[in-house]
């Protein structure tokens, strides 16, 4: 019932989208948010109201950037006026400390109807506390949309550890747990991350570019490409992994100065050039099928967004308007493509939507917004921006209604969520 | 060369010590040992005249070059989102091609660097075509490719980071760094 009203709304959602003329901002999704109440929580000795805080605080914040709830703020008196108060869904949660760690049984009430529709218990370690909010928020989205969310994921980016040296680095989806992924000293950019969790990245440190990562899931960092240096092109970069993660795209560079989008397929262990341009072809993103291949192109003048299929065939433009189209990032449900568009010499965030092929407008130019990626659920867009200091991540629902960002770090660039496994 | 200095600097007070501090000896051996300081120590000084002369030689030149160096290996500057060398550059990649052919010994690395105001991949293969085209460049001008090694750091490497067209402008650039 709940599922089938939140799939009107947006719906409707989209109708009214769909109506609006080209690079103007989507309908704030506001009104298709479930309201939800979170009663204070349960907890069974004061010995635990650190770990209950903590558990809390993740909660809340994850239900707030999950984009389908709305936290309503009201104090709650009687229960059963909750509804007349605007609230749909009333959460509540218990902690208990056990022999292994702490038990958590939480609990959804339709407002309307008084009836507990969703529970679930759960037992966890003292270090999985973040991890069990992640995933009780995520359930939440899932008993509401069917679809789980986003909250339980990881984020990779790349940030500038001194001038001419970054290193990878890797948080939740909310910017805590920050663990560093690389130590080369060196440049190491353009992350990468399979389904299955496994790394790629380009890395300077043996002077020019290499593609380095990980063949093994959880193995070590080795370098894949080129694996001879007799081979070392004078340049590539952007390698992707493709959805299968047999493969990947990447940028392969001649000293004619043309950059071509190519294959390196893991098994045979052979490139094959998909462009054969005068120009610069860059920024491959795979489809979610692994058929087709976005990137950006200036064989028209200046940059602009191209699609393919996978064997370099049916080239098609998808950008037309603006001089600078660039970044694509297709969705996880293969529907729309992010991308950014150079204004003043300032970036934006653009969606483009397949099904009626037009683009609309996510941020506007008080700052630069650069590389979008899409969260595992395609609610969300995770983007550099610098609003407040240069290279801080932010996400943005796709409406661009609510722009957070998720860490206070700076000098960060090419932030990747991984993907769905 | 330096090391052959020290030696012979070496050899010479050896046999300056052994001629003052001379005890008597068997005349036999002092007639022997008699004649030869005198020469020793002429043709010492003699080298260690040479060698002076011969390390000013070295310093000057090695002022020279890096002179030279200096001069050839000075930046040259792109247009927004181009590649294409521009006049005012000409001359320095004259210059740099003359030093090329002075020292047939030296390599360059041409590195392509960008402006902010491009993504991060975009202006990684603008780089290395800004570096492409300036390898070609110095190619037309006689010197030959194997010398010559590009590298693209796009906006990796920015030499300021303010947001303004003074900084962007030094940003957009190709160095050169001589590599043995």
């Amino acid at each position: 019932m709940r599922l089938a009203l939140f799939c009107a709304l947006i719906s409707l959602n989209l109708l009214l989208d769909a109506q609006v003329p080209t690079e103007v901002s989507l309908q704030a999704s506001a009104t298709t948010k479930v309201v939800l109440h979170i009663d204070a929580p349960q907890f069974t000795n004061s010995g635990i109201d650190r770990v209950v805080d903590d558990f809390s605080a993740t909660l809340r914040k994850n239900l707030q950037n999950s984009g389908v709830f709305l936290l309503s703020s009201s104090t709650v008196v009687d229960k059963k006026k909750m509804k007349e108060q605007g609230i749909d869904w009333s959460l509540t949660y218990a902690i208990a400390e056990t022999k292994t760690g702490y038990e958590m049984k939480a609990q959804v009430t339709d407002a309307g109807s008084m009836n507990v529709v969703h529970e679930v218990v759960y037992q966890f370690g003292v270090l999985a506390i973040h991890n069990y909010a992640h995933i009780l928020a995520d359930d939440m989205v899932m008993w509401l949309t069917g679809e789980r969310g986003s909250a339980f994921s990881r984020i990779t980016f790349s940030r500038q550890i001194r001038p001419g040296v970054k290193e990878l680095f890797q948080m939740d989806s909310d910017g805590e747990n920050i663990t560093q992924l690389t130590k080369w000293g060196s440049l190491s950019i353009a992350p990468s991350v399979a389904k299955d969790g496994r790394l790629l990245y380009v890395t300077y440190k043996s002077g020019g570019p290499e593609i380095w990562g990980q063949k093994l899931v959880g193995g070590a960092h080795e370098k894949i490409f080129p694996s001879d240096l007799r081979e070392r092109p004078s340049f590539c970069s952007s390698p992707v992994w493709s959805p299968d993660g047999k493969r990947f795209a990447f940028v392969l560079g001649d000293t004619q100065g043309r950059s071509d989008i190519a294959l390196y397929d893991l098994t045979t262990l052979k490139v094959r050039k998909l462009t054969f341009n005068e120009g610069i072809n860059t920024e491959p993103s795979w489809n979610p099928s692994g058929t087709q291949i976005a990137f950006t192109s200036n064989r028209g003048g200046g940059p602009q967004i191209f699609l393919m299929e996978d064997d370099g065939t049916n080239v098609r433009q998808l950008t037309f308007d603006g001089t600078y189209n660039a970044s694509p990032s297709w969705s996880p449900l293969g529907d729309m493509i992010a991308f950014v568009s150079r204004f003043e010499g300032k970036f934006d965030l653009f969606i483009f939507k397949l099904s009626d092929g037009k683009s609309y407008q996510i941020t506007t130019a008080v700052s630069s917004n650069e590389s979008p990626s899409w969260s595992p659920d395609g609610r969300s867009l995770v983007f550099i921006g610098a609003r407040t200091s240069g290279g801080t991540i932010y996400r943005s629902d796709i409406s661009g209604a609510s722009v957070q960002p998720i860490s206070n770090l700076g000098l960060c660039q090419s932030p990747v969520w991984s993907p769905k496994n | 060369m330096s090391i052959n200095r020290v030696a012979l600097s070496a050899l010479l007070c050896s046999l300056l010590i052994q001629v003052a501090c001379k005890k008597p000896v068997p005349v036999a051996v002092e007639a022997k040992v008699s004649e030869t300081p005198v020469v020793d120590l002429k043709a010492a000084q003699e080298a260690e005249l040479k060698l002076k002369l011969a390390d000013e030689a070295r310093q000057k030149a090695e002022q020279e070059f890096q002179v030279a160096k200096e001069k050839a290996m000075a930046n040259i500057y792109f247009e927004l989102d181009r590649a294409t060398i521009r006049e005012e550059d000409k001359s320095s990649l004259q210059l740099l091609a003359n030093f090329l052919r002075a020292y047939p010994q030296i390599k360059v690395q041409i590195s392509g660097h960008a402006d902010e105001r491009g993504t991060n991949e975009y202006n990684l293969a603008l780089g290395n075509k800004r570096a492409s085209s300036t390898v070609s460049y110095l190619k037309g001008l006689g010197i030959d490719e194997s010398r010559l090694q590009s590298i693209s750091f796009g906006k990796e490497k920015p030499l300021c980071n303010e947001s303004n067209e003074a900084c962007w402008s030094r940003n957009r650039r190709a160095e050169f760094t001589p590599i043995n």
